[in-house]
């Protein structure tokens, strides 16, 4: 495993044009997961960890709990107190790659930027020693990896999200009451997806979830164009999934569409919410860092 | 017919140009890029939404250029409104027949006034039943207003054409007038003589000058331009010549056309005839001898008897006193080694003198001189109405008392002094009181300037007025005044209150006394311009030819409903004859008449010929019912309202 000590910073990393421009999806996650570790006033650690492991030196941003007060009295010289983290949490991946999620008009498409979210998640989960997990799904369960903590099975999960594969049409979410099924286990489920499917029938599947006792996760990832109509003049739309073509002047519909997104996604937030459920919107020329952030709090707040 | 009707009907091909926005609409329609999304969801229901008004939006845009190129098309093709209501309701027609004595031409078929009337009917039918109409008859009289339906009753007159009269009127009543559409229709023969010296005063603008001719074109006329009786006086072996202007008018040669004169007095009817040869386009002076010897007035007739056009002009009216002159008796006290130097010379002259005939009676005299130096004493005096002493001397009891005969049955006397003239030579007539008064002993040396004189006198009245001739510029060298007037007497001449002349009423005459002499003497008064008329006046009123106004009056055609000829009231006599230029048949160009009054003119025979000329040429000037300013207003908010819609379909 190389150690990451890039002086970039995490924007710089984790900026959509670069994960663009990458194949290696492991590196992308590490250099993003070390980027974005690097400098931060609170470690996303604390709190998660109960087995001391090492010192290190204190660089800005530690949180002071952890500081060796007794080795800064003997020695005069500030430590952490670094710990092993608790492997007791499965986190599972579930990425939405049915047809809807090939499309981007920013800088990657949305699975692109799904899969390097997804990798990123699963190299810090790793460095806090969960066992990680993947389900691919589309209109039925793709692939699935139940969630194990060995090195070799996160490399499986990382070579299935940068698989090559055909990407069906998923027209309703009934395929993740499937996907709840296979994990029985309780943890931390991370929904990647851009959630293109009747509310209702979301909600159930989240339902299903957490009666299971999971942890859920929703990361929503709309491209700019789904979410803003960045663009004017005379568009053809094609639907990625079923084909169906619609042209329209992009401009003129912009408010309305923007209008219709916003309440679709208030309603989403409102059911997640209802069901304590955290549910996070991005586009793909957003940084990762505010979606690893969210997994961040999200993990903390599990201890 | 009620609708929108265009000038320029052709531009309205412009009207393919409609194409153009269609064309550009489908060139330019906006080439959709094809660009995937995750879903159409949401997509959908906007879409559906906005797609009907965005189709609205553009096919209201699409039908806005339309309409803008439309409507542009239109503005040049220059729309009108044809609305035969509001065009009559808009008009104002000022008809004017011309009935001067010219109208009643013609050469066999109708007169040009019979046409006219016909044309106006013709124009009355076709004239909208809202329109205000103005039908007037008009000649140099009068514009004589009469209702439409009167029209049939119209009749000609016998005076002259004046267009400035009648188009000064047309202007009148359209200065009041508030209607947009304004027409004066002239029916006339284009007289040229109609048309007046000077520059008239044009019409208002916008008044549209129709003029219709009614005449046949150029016709053939004789007229008699002038008749006049001259040599009035009757004298023996002297004939009175009854004088006319005959004129051809006609381009024809006529010849050996007779020329009758007839007058009437108190032997009856007299008849003088000739025949003239009428070279074309010419005038012709024929002289009618009539042997008069009665004292009377003549009146009668010059006729050419020809076959013209307008016989109306043949003949033409004539009236005339004729009598033989009053005879005065000249007593020459002092007659020269020449004519020149006689003592009566200029008096006689003066008496002798011709003026011109004017409406005042004829003045004149049949001066009779003698020389008193002969000493025969006075002839018979009963055929004389006036005598002239002039310088005479030696009068005897007998000559006084002859004269004081001759003044009482009603004679005049006229004494002039001069170097043989004293107090004691003019005792007699002093003693047979033919003297104003008592005269100066000798006479007194001048110089003496006449200062004053009586201006209420008959015979001095006129020369109140400076311009008649200023008698305080007579000078004397040398007079004999009056130094004592005598009861009754009135003193004519003063001078530094020397009374140098004076009258004196006797029985039923009256005895003039002027203390200079008749000739160069004592006064250059013959030399100057005062001499001839205050002579003839002192003896106008010595003979009873003072104030009298003619007998005849002559006159022309002053009204409408006036005849040319002869009516006699308390023993006067009226002669109306036509006015000479009516006869004048020779026409004025359309253009010159309508330049003449600033209208526009148009001449035209028939009105549909210039409604389909004026569809084909530019009419080069508005029409008041165009509605172009309407239509650019409105295309002026169609671009505005397409370039609102436009920013918003394609911002």
């Amino acid at each position: 495993m190389t150690t990451a000590a890039s002086p970039v910073t995490l924007r710089e990393l984790a900026a959509p044009e670069l994960l663009a421009g990458v194949e290696d999806l492991d590196l992308i996650a590490r250099w993003v997961v070390e980027g974005f570790m690097h400098g931060r006033h609170r470690s996303p650690y604390v709190g998660f960890s109960v087995d001391f492991a090492a010192h290190r030196e204190y660089i800005p941003g530690d949180d002071l709990r952890h500081l060796n007060w007794k080795l800064f009295a003997r020695s005069d010289r500030i430590y952490i107190k670094q710990y092993d983290a608790e492997t007791n949490v499965d986190l599972h991946l579930v990425v939405d790659s049915s047809g809807s999620m090939t499309v981007g008009d920013g800088p990657a498409s949305k699975l692109r930027y799904a899969a390097t979210l997804a990798a990123s998640v699963a190299h810090l989960a790793a460095q806090q020693r969960d066992t990680v997990g993947l389900t691919l799904f589309a209109d039925r369960v793709l692939e699935h990896y139940t969630a194990r903590g060995n090195l070799d099975h996160r490399l499986a999960v990382l070579s299935a999200l940068s698989r090559a594969r055909p990407h069906p049409p998923a027209a309703t979410a009934r395929t993740l009451h499937e996907v709840a099924e296979l994990m029985p286990r309780r943890g931390l489920v991370v929904l990647i997806s851009d959630l293109y499917y009747e509310a209702e029938e979301l909600l159930s599947a989240f339902d299903h979830f957490r009666h299971y006792g999971h942890d859920l996760l929703v990361l929503q990832i709309l491209s700019p164009l789904e979410r803003r109509m960045p663009v004017d003049g005379a568009v053809k739309l094609v639907d990625a999934e079923s084909g169906d073509v619609l042209e329209t002047i992009a401009h003129e519909i912009r408010a309305s569409y923007t209008s219709a997104v916003d309440t679709w996604l208030r309603e989403l937030n409102r059911g997640c919410l209802a069901r304590g459920i955290d549910h996070r919107q991005f586009t793909t020329d957003e940084p990762l860092d505010r979606a690893l952030m969210d997994y961040c709090l999200k993990r903390s707040r599990l201890f | 017919m009620y609708g929108l009707n265009l000038i320029h009907a052709g531009f309205l091909a412009a009207g393919l140009a409609v194409a153009i926005p269609i064309v550009i609409h489908l060139l330019f329609r906006q080439r959709s890029r094809t660009v995937p999304i995750g879903s159409l969801r949401f997509l959908r229901q906007v879409v559906k939404e906005h797609r009907r008004r965005r189709r609205l939006r553009q096919w209201l845009l699409l039908a806005l250029r339309m309409l803008a190129v439309s409507l542009l098309a239109l503005l040049f093709a220059r729309p009108y409104i044809n609305d035969a209501a509001r065009k009559g309701g808009q008009q104002e027609i000022v008809l004017l027949v011309d009935r001067s004595a010219s109208m009643q031409a013609s050469s066999g078929r109708k007169t040009a006034f019979a046409q006219a009337l016909a044309n106006v009917q013709e124009e009355l039918n076709r004239i909208d039943e809202n329109a205000i109409i103005h039908l007037a008859l008009c000649d140099s009289t009068a514009v004589e207003e009469i209702p439409v339906d009167r029209l049939a009753q119209a009749q000609p007159s016998e005076a002259a054409t004046d267009f400035g009269l009648a188009l000064g009127w047309a202007g009148d009543v359209f200065a009041a007038s508030e209607r947009s559409q304004r027409q004066v229709v002239l029916y006339t023969d284009l007289q040229r003589s109609g048309v007046p010296r000077g520059r008239p005063a044009a019409l208002p603008d916008g008044v549209e000058l129709l003029v219709k001719d009614v005449s046949e074109g150029s016709v053939q006329n004789v007229s008699i331009e002038s008749s006049e009786a001259v040599h009035t006086e009757l004298r023996p072996e002297s004939n009175v010549l009854v004088r006319a202007v005959v004129r051809n008018h006609g381009l024809d040669m006529l010849r050996q056309t007779p020329v009758v004169g007839e007058l009437s007095g108190p032997a009856g009817v007299m008849t003088a005839k000739t025949e003239v040869d009428l070279p074309p386009q010419s005038r012709t002076i024929v002289e009618l001898p009539f042997a008069i010897t009665d004292d009377a007035v003549y009146r009668g007739e010059v006729r050419v008897d020809s076959s013209d056009a307008l016989p109306l002009d043949n003949r033409r009216f004539l009236a005339f006193e004729a009598r033989h002159p009053e005879r005065v008796l000249l007593v020459d006290g002092q007659e020269g080694r020449s004519v020149f130097s006689n003592e009566t010379y200029f008096l006689e002259t003066a008496l002798r003198l011709t003026t011109e005939e004017t409406e005042s009676r004829l003045r004149s005299f049949e001066p009779d001189r003698m020389v008193w130096e002969a000493g025969e004493g006075f002839p018979r005096l009963d055929g004389f109405r006036a005598i002239v002493l002039a310088n005479v001397r030696r009068l005897s009891d007998v000559d006084a008392r002859r004269l004081k005969e001759y003044v009482e049955k009603s004679g005049k006397l006229l004494v002039f002094t001069g170097d043989q003239t004293t107090r004691e030579t003019l005792a007699p007539l002093a003693k047979q009181d033919l003297l104003p008064g008592e005269v100066a002993a000798a006479p007194v040396n001048g110089p003496l300037r006449v200062d004053a004189w009586d201006e209420e006198h008959p015979a001095l009245t006129c020369f109140r007025d400076p311009q008649q001739g200023d008698l305080r510029r007579i000078v004397l060298d040398q007079a004999l005044p009056v130094e004592s007037l005598a009861d009754g007497a009135r003193p004519l001449l003063l001078s530094q209150g020397r009374v140098l002349a004076a009258e004196r009423r006797v029985g039923a005459g009256a005895c003039l006394y002027i203390g200079m002499t008749a000739d160069r003497d004592w006064t250059d008064l013959p030399r100057t311009r005062l001499y001839v008329p205050l002579m003839r006046q002192l003896m106008a009123y010595l003979t009873d030819q003072l104030g009298n106004r003619g007998l005849v009056v002559n006159r022309l055609i002053r009204t409408a409903t006036e005849h040319a000829g002869l009516v006699s009231t308390d023993g006067n006599w009226i002669v109306t004859n036509l006015d000479p230029k009516e006869s004048a048949l020779e026409r004025i160009d359309v253009d010159e008449l309508q330049r003449a009054f600033g209208g526009e003119a148009v001449q035209s025979e028939d009105r549909e010929v210039e409604a389909a000329w004026s569809k084909i040429l530019p009419a080069g000037r508005q029409r008041p019912e165009e509605i172009w300013t309407t239509i650019l207003w409105l295309l002026f908010f169609v671009l505005s309202a397409e370039l609102l819609l436009a920013a918003r379909v394609h911002a």
